[in-house]
């Protein structure tokens, strides 16, 4: 069998030294347009002056409820305020909140990851018994109760959201430690007489990380519609603040008469969620050929 | 139609096959009578299995076919439709792929798969269907028909799987049988119990297209041999025209390239063979003396190792086997799939330990000491694995992988070992991935040198490699262990190379070692019963 796996192993290799060779693979037009979102969200996160049109939170009741129109794109909500403006100030807040949670989400993971590959078979099996728990619960729910020990605030539903994610990562990694442990180039580095220090360092680590990149970028884009969904609830980032959550929250009251003041909002969390993504999906496909 | 001549199964004259501009298959003439048996024998890229698979109307929808004529028993299907093909195929020829994991259903019992071709080209009644299964089933020497029809593909070993996958194949007693690489992959006793099933199926009339890599395996059985290269025919004629009194310098080429019957020492490779024109009889027997006082470089001491199955049960894999391996020699360790070699390679590698006797290298428990005592000595031993390219970091290049190996790193260090297995410095910079099999084996063996090691264990290290890419790796060892005095184990499945390659020579079965001595006692006169069905399965250039 295993011969029919090498041969199998050569000719899509040969097939794919056709492809590197002849055709360098051009990105697709998604991944352009998903690459030229995240930059207009990189620069309206680090330099929110350079996109926006006025001040977020300069307050005009004459121009209360504008539609939108040339001179407000998103139109204006209850205060007279630039929608569009407040979605790019919102911009920052929603990305710190869903990168950190998704950090925080790998680093637990990979500790708890490295703790059952390598911790022995007692680590191993609690770890694995922790995870199971915390599958069980939906991952929303999760960060609700933590929350409700922690109290509402942007702060604590980072740390919620991160802590939710924990367990899907923490099961990937271990599995991928696992595997790589056992894979034949592992075996063949203690032939070679490598300790298991430089084994992990050299091989098993590295291996492991190209594709938890990948899933990195993958979750990014869940993290903000959690921590969305919790400031719309409430908990996160409270109303005043131009936070993307927050802000559909409190265009929901007034949804019949002006839905710019929740759909663009609306859109900006989607928009994210699926340049993210498909950048995600990108960089796995370069993994896979790399 | 009984009166005249018979009419040809298949007769295809100029057959081309090109995927997209690129032509694959330049003008292939050939024609099967009943009865007969027309063998095509080439390395991996000749255009074998696209020829058996386009005569079928199989070549892939990307393919672009023509020919002058492609008669299936007189009927032109040069620009037949892909329902036209479909009545041909089953009713009129048989087709029994290399590897049956892959081409029965892994989710439906093997007696289904049977059934499918009695089901689409036949109305049968249910029952008189399955009765027919069970009756393929034994024609194809299943030893329980009625428990194989119930079982799936998984659940079979390669061997049998190979027998159903025939039996579907014959199913509707096609009168043309066409087999690309029948026995690849199988060990040398069903391969012999399967070729000689085809054979018998071929007595009763079924004309047969072999595909092989190995002249060896066609030799039995073809009456005439077809040898392709690079999408031509470059020779043809009866088997024992082509083997012979061949003409091409190929044939010749391929010929040489089998290792069993080639004495130890003379390479295989026929070009190198003139370069070192007689073995030396001495160097053919070394038995290299022991430094004198010293034992064996490696001796295993009875071990045992014992795995436990998924269902609780234990089985044990190496059963008290005792081996001495010298300096300067190459062991040969031969035996079936699940005899329990790559195990005992293991032990030897101290990758396992035993679970009763001891292995020591060279006056050291070296199995009985801790790892990290272990570690420092390991660089006395090399290994090659069957599989390179899983052996090697998917993120390293060549480069990386042999200067990590060198204990002191160095450009012109990875450079000399390159040279050492006969590849080019530029190699360094590549990915295992884009090279080729053979070239990934010398990488290997490259790597395995790299400590400067003083044994070195090869597991299976042709085995899935061409006669002829086959034949550079044998050469090169054969070689290195020369130049090195290395002491060698040397496992495979395959009689030929062993025989071709060892000074002595340990038969493994079932985890015991049954029968040991010098390589060519133990062959020339095996004194096992097992050694000599071995001896007697193997496929021989010589008829």
């Amino acid at each position: 069998m295993s011969e029919l796996e090498l041969r199998q192993t050569t000719v899509a290799a040969s097939a794919q030294h056709l492809l590197l060779t002849r055709r360098p693979r051009l990105p697709r037009v998604g991944t352009l347009l998903a690459f030229a979102f995240v930059l207009f969200l990189v620069v309206a996160t680090f330099a929110p002056a350079l996109v926006a049109t006025q001040d977020p939170n300069l307050i005009a009741p004459t121009e209360a409820f504008r539609a939108p129109s040339a001179a407000h794109w998103f139109g204006t909500d209850e205060s007279g305020r630039d929608v569009y403006s407040r979605v790019v100030a919102g911009t920052g807040t929603s990305l710190l909140i869903g990168v950190s949670a998704t950090l925080i989400g790998l680093v637990l993971g990979l500790a708890l990851g490295l703790l059952a590959s390598f911790g022995g078979r007692i680590f191993d099996f609690g770890v694995n018994r922790v995870i199971e728990v915390l599958f069980a619960f939906p991952g929303l729910l999760l960060a609700l109760l933590v929350i409700v020990i922690a109290g509402p605030g942007p702060v604590t539903a980072t740390i919620a959201v991160g802590l939710s994610t924990a367990p899907g990562y923490a099961r990937i990694i271990r599995g991928q430690f696992v595997s790589i442990r056992s894979a034949p180039y592992v075996e063949a580095a203690r032939v070679l007489g490598r300790s298991p220090a430089r084994i992990v360092t050299r091989h098993v680590i590295p291996n492991a990380l190209v594709p938890l990149f990948v899933l990195a970028t993958l979750g990014i884009g869940q993290a903000i519609v959690w921590a969305a969904a919790l400031s719309y609830l409430g908990l996160g980032a409270q109303p005043p603040a131009a936070e993307w959550g927050a802000m559909l929250a409190a265009g929901r009251t007034y949804l019949a008469t002006a839905w710019w003041m929740t759909v663009f909002p609306g859109l900006m969390i989607v928009g994210t969620t699926i340049a993210t993504t498909v950048l995600g999906r990108a960089l796995a496909r370069r993994g896979k050929d790399a | 139609m009984a009166a005249e001549t018979p009419a040809p199964l298949l007769d295809v004259a100029e057959l081309r096959v090109a995927f997209g501009d690129q032509e694959v298959v330049h003008g292939v003439s050939l024609r099967i009578m009943p009865g007969e048996c027309i063998a095509i024998v080439g390395e991996s890229g000749s255009g074998k299995s696209v020829t058996a698979r386009a005569v079928l109307g199989m070549a892939g929808s990307t393919a672009g076919m023509s020919s002058r004529h492609l008669r299936v028993r007189g009927r032109e299907l040069g620009s037949a439709s892909e329902r036209e093909w479909q009545r041909v195929r089953g009713r009129d020829a048989g087709l029994i792929l290399q590897d049956a994991l892959v081409s029965l259903d892994p989710l439906r019992p093997v007696g289904r798969e049977i059934e499918d071709p009695l089901r689409i080209h036949e109305r049968m009644p249910p029952a008189e269907r399955r009765a027919r299964v069970l009756e393929l089933l034994d024609r194809v020497g299943m030893p329980d028909p009625a428990l194989a029809a119930r079982q799936r593909s998984g659940e079979l070993s390669g061997g049998l799987r190979q027998r159903a996958l025939i039996a579907a194949a014959i199913a509707l007693d096609p009168p043309l049988l066409i087999a690309d690489e029948p026995t690849t992959a199988l060990d040398v006793s069903v391969q012999a119990r399967i070729l000689a099933l085809l054979d018998e199926i071929r007595s009763r009339g079924t004309g047969l297209l072999l595909i092989s890599h190995d002249l060896a395996v066609v030799g039995g059985l073809a009456d005439r041999i077809l040898v392709m290269r690079d999408g031509e025919i470059l020779e043809e004629g009866t088997r024992d025209e082509v083997l012979g009194s061949p003409t091409t310098a190929y044939t010749r080429q391929l010929i040489a390239a089998v290792p069993s019957g080639t004495p130890r020492g003379v390479p295989l490779v026929v070009a190198d063979r003139e370069r070192m024109p007689t073995p030396d009889a001495t160097a053919a027997a070394p038995h290299a003396p022991d430094t004198p006082g010293s034992g064996p470089l490696l001796r295993l001491d009875g071990v045992v190792k014992t795995y436990r199955t998924p269902d609780g049960a234990s089985f044990r894999a190496v059963d008290g086997v005792s081996l001495e391996l010298h300096r300067g020699e190459t062991l040969g360790l031969v035996g079936e799939s699940g005899s329990g070699k790559t195990t005992v390679a293991r032990l030897a590698l101290a990758l396992e330990s035993p679970d009763a006797g001891e292995v020591v290298l060279d006056g050291v428990p070296w199995s009985r000491m801790p790892e990290r005592r272990r570690r420092p000595l390991r660089h006395r031993i090399g290994a090659v694995y069957q599989d390179a390219l899983s052996s090697f970091d998917p993120r390293w290049s060549v480069g990386r992988i042999l200067s990590d190996a060198l204990p002191v790193g160095s450009a012109a260090g990875v450079a000399g070992l390159l040279d050492q297995v006969g590849l080019p410095a530029s190699v360094a910079a590549r990915r295992p991935l884009t090279l080729s099999g053979g070239q990934r084996q010398r990488v290997s063996i490259a790597r395995a040198l790299a400590a400067s090691p003083e044994i070195l264990i090869c597991d299976e290290p042709v085995s899935a490699l061409d006669v002829t890419i086959q034949a550079q790796i044998l050469d090169l060892v054969d070689r290195i262990q020369r130049e090195r005095g290395l002491a060698c184990l040397f496992i495979s499945h395959d009689l030929g190379v062993v025989r071709h390659m060892s000074d002595r020579v340990a038969v493994m079965r079932a985890g015991r070692i049954v029968e040991f001595g010098d390589a060519e006692r133990v062959f020339a006169s095996p004194g096992h019963p097992y050694t000599a069905q071995l001896v007697a399965d193997s496929p021989r250039l010589v008829p």
